[in-house]
């Protein structure tokens, strides 16, 4: 065998590898997550019964249609997020491929980033730009099906653009900012996981609620469960703009809906990103590094080698 | 037993470790044991289940901790494992590849991650099996699967191949075609392996040196050259089997169809004069040096 000139990969390249890795290894679950909801609306546009008392406005329809399209298919993906991210920390482990894994040149902390960021993050905005996309058809199907074509004429393409272009811009913040308000979350479920493994959940929610009721039972305040909700409920209202109770008055109240949208879309963009300057969103981040934190000492094996002495002896 | 004059000790090694020790609570999987591996060797570690071979490979791959010193490639295993990684290959014993993945994908993705594979080399390797490109790993026989991980792993441009049972389960067609493409073709006098296995007889020819681990402790640290000078196996009648076991020998076995013993070093010629020397083969060794210290009162 002869000895070739070799390219060191640096990390980026290394971490972009562990990204098709994870792309490889799930990208047809994803991919049918975002399919099937536009296949349905593909079946039911056409043929299904619509029944509405009032028909709005085409511009109204439109909006009110593509929103909901694209919240139904992000609180699918949210869904799976949270359905699989404990399942995430022993994947390699329960395949039995974490062995050929760790034989590989790769950082533990990169490994691990790779899975967070594809899972949490570029997936669930692939599945969101698939899902806008398919939810332009639908928005201009419905308004079809129930206006005609004389109600599809009505919509003014420039404006539409410009508002679906906000809003497009305010789901992929919402996501992101979701991600990072439920990090926490997320990663303590995985850490548990890894560590407890199938008590892992088990173990992390009897803590939550043995700790509230132990600071309700002896300062007679419940901040632990409220610093966890508040977490969940953030991430829930960065996502999905509908949580905003001022919504209804603020858009579809108003005569010109699109442009009360396109409004609101860039108020709620700067409110979503405003709500990062709290304590909570501090905390939020301390204690997602430290979920990281035992995700990677748990891969590592600094601490946990010695399991399994039998086995690996 | 006296390791001290091992050649392998007295040389700068690709591997250096002294005083290495790990213990899984209570029990000890590696009790100080010292050795160097230096370039252009292929050494044979061999010991019983549970004997440390395992955890001895963990170490040196940076993936358990340990205490006292060991260096491998010039590194800290532990805190340099990535930079290790890029110049050693490892094959861990209970290592399966991932079933999700396709043969191409394995390809690609450990064209991206090791700076030092080549794919070319690894579909050269893997045309000489059944084994297509297209494949899914979990379409694959467990035999096939272990070809396919040996041809990745001897694509790697590595200077130290650190192989954990690498042939398990494939036939011996396919351990024997492997063993000649791991001399003939990726040993190049500069590179080493180290490789654990139990298949002693099948590898013996390839070892240049052997160590052997029993119940954490390093039992024999020597070239394979060495073996016939330093120990001495009698083919005896069984009249003489008592004369012959006053002498103390490490073993007393059967070798082809005769009565044999097998001492470190040379018996008392009076002993010597009563049976016929052979040569000593590795599995007696392994048998003699690797007994539970309730079979052989010998032992510590």
């Amino acid at each position: 065998m002869t000895s070739p000139t070799h390219r060191s990969p640096g990390p980026l390249d290394r971490f972009g590898w562990l990204l098709r890795r994870e792309w490889m290894q799930h990208h047809r679950g994803w991919l049918v997550l975002a399919a099937i909801p536009a296949l349905l609306a593909l079946v039911v546009l056409p043929f299904g019964s619509i029944q509405v008392d009032e028909v709005p406005p085409a511009s109204l329809l439109a909006s009110l249609a593509l929103l909901g399209y694209v919240a139904l298919v992000m609180l699918l993906a949210w869904s799976a997020v949270l359905f699989q991210a404990p399942g995430l920390a022993r994947r390699d482990q329960q395949d039995r491929s974490i062995e050929f894994w760790l034989s590989l040149p790769t950082d533990h902390w990169q490994s691990i980033g790779a899975t967070l960021l594809m899972h949490m993050v570029l997936m669930p905005m692939m599945v969101l730009l698939i899902a806008f996309a398919c939810g332009q058809l639908v928005a201009m199907g419905l308004v079809l099906r129930l206006t005609g074509v004389a109600g599809l004429a009505e919509l003014s393409l420039l404006p539409w653009l410009v508002v679906s272009g906000a809003a497009l811009l305010r789901l992929l913040s919402g996501m992101l900012i979701a991600v990072l308000w439920t990090a926490p979350l997320v990663l303590l479920a995985m850490a548990a996981s890894a560590w407890l493994k199938r008590w892992g959940i088990p173990a992390l929610v009897a803590v939550v609620a043995l700790g509230t009721l132990f600071e309700q039972q002896t300062w007679g305040t419940r901040r632990m469960w409220m610093v966890v909700t508040g977490w969940f409920s953030r991430g829930t209202e960065a996502l999905l703009p509908l949580a905003w109770p001022d919504f209804k008055r603020a858009v579809f109240d108003q005569a010109d809906v699109v442009s009360a949208f396109q409004q609101w879309l860039w108020k709620d963009i700067a409110r979503i990103f405003a709500d990062l300057a709290s304590p909570a969103f501090a905390l939020a981040l301390v204690v997602a590094a430290l979920g990281m934190g035992l995700l990677v000492l748990r891969r590592s094996g600094a601490l946990g080698w010695a399991r399994g002495a039998q086995s690996a002896a | 037993m006296n390791h001290t004059h091992s050649p392998i000790l007295t040389d700068g090694g690709l591997i250096r470790a002294e005083g290495l020790s790990m213990r899984y609570g209570k029990k000890q999987a590696l009790d100080g044991v010292s050795f160097s591996i230096p370039k252009g060797r292929v050494v044979g570690l061999l010991g019983h289940n549970g004997a440390g071979k395992t955890s001895l490979m963990k170490a040196i791959v940076g993936l358990a901790g340990h205490e006292g010193s060991l260096s491998v490639l010039g590194l800290a295993p532990r805190t340099e494992r990535v930079k290790l990684l890029e110049d050693l290959c490892y094959i861990p014993d209970v290592a399966i590849l991932p079933r999700w993945a396709r043969v191409d994908q394995l390809i690609q993705l450990m064209g991206g991650l090791h700076p030092r594979f080549s794919a070319e080399r690894a579909r050269t390797l893997l045309r000489r099996t059944s084994i297509g490109e297209r494949d899914k790993v979990k379409q694959l026989s467990r035999g096939m699967v272990v070809q396919l991980h040996l041809a990745l792993i001897a694509s790697i441009d590595a200077r130290l191949m650190v192989l954990d049972e690498p042939t398990l389960g494939l036939d011996v067609l396919s351990r024997k075609s492997f063993y000649e493409m791991l001399i003939e073709e990726w040993c190049d006098g500069e590179r080493s392996v180290l490789i654990s296995t139990h298949q002693v007889e099948e590898v013996e020819s390839l070892l240049s040196d052997v160590l052997m681990l029993s119940d954490g402790k390093l039992v024999l640290d020597i070239s394979l050259a060495d073996i016939d000078e330093r120990f001495v196996a009698l083919g005896h009648d069984p009249q003489v089997a008592d004369a012959i076991a006053a002498a103390h020998p490490l073993l007393r076995y059967r070798q082809q169809g005769q009565s044999a013993a097998l001492f470190d070093g040379a018996p008392p010629a009076e002993v010597a004069a009563l049976g016929q020397r052979l040569r000593p083969n590795l599995v007696d060794l392994f048998v003699a040096l690797t007994r539970r210290p309730e079979l052989n009162p010998r032992q510590p």
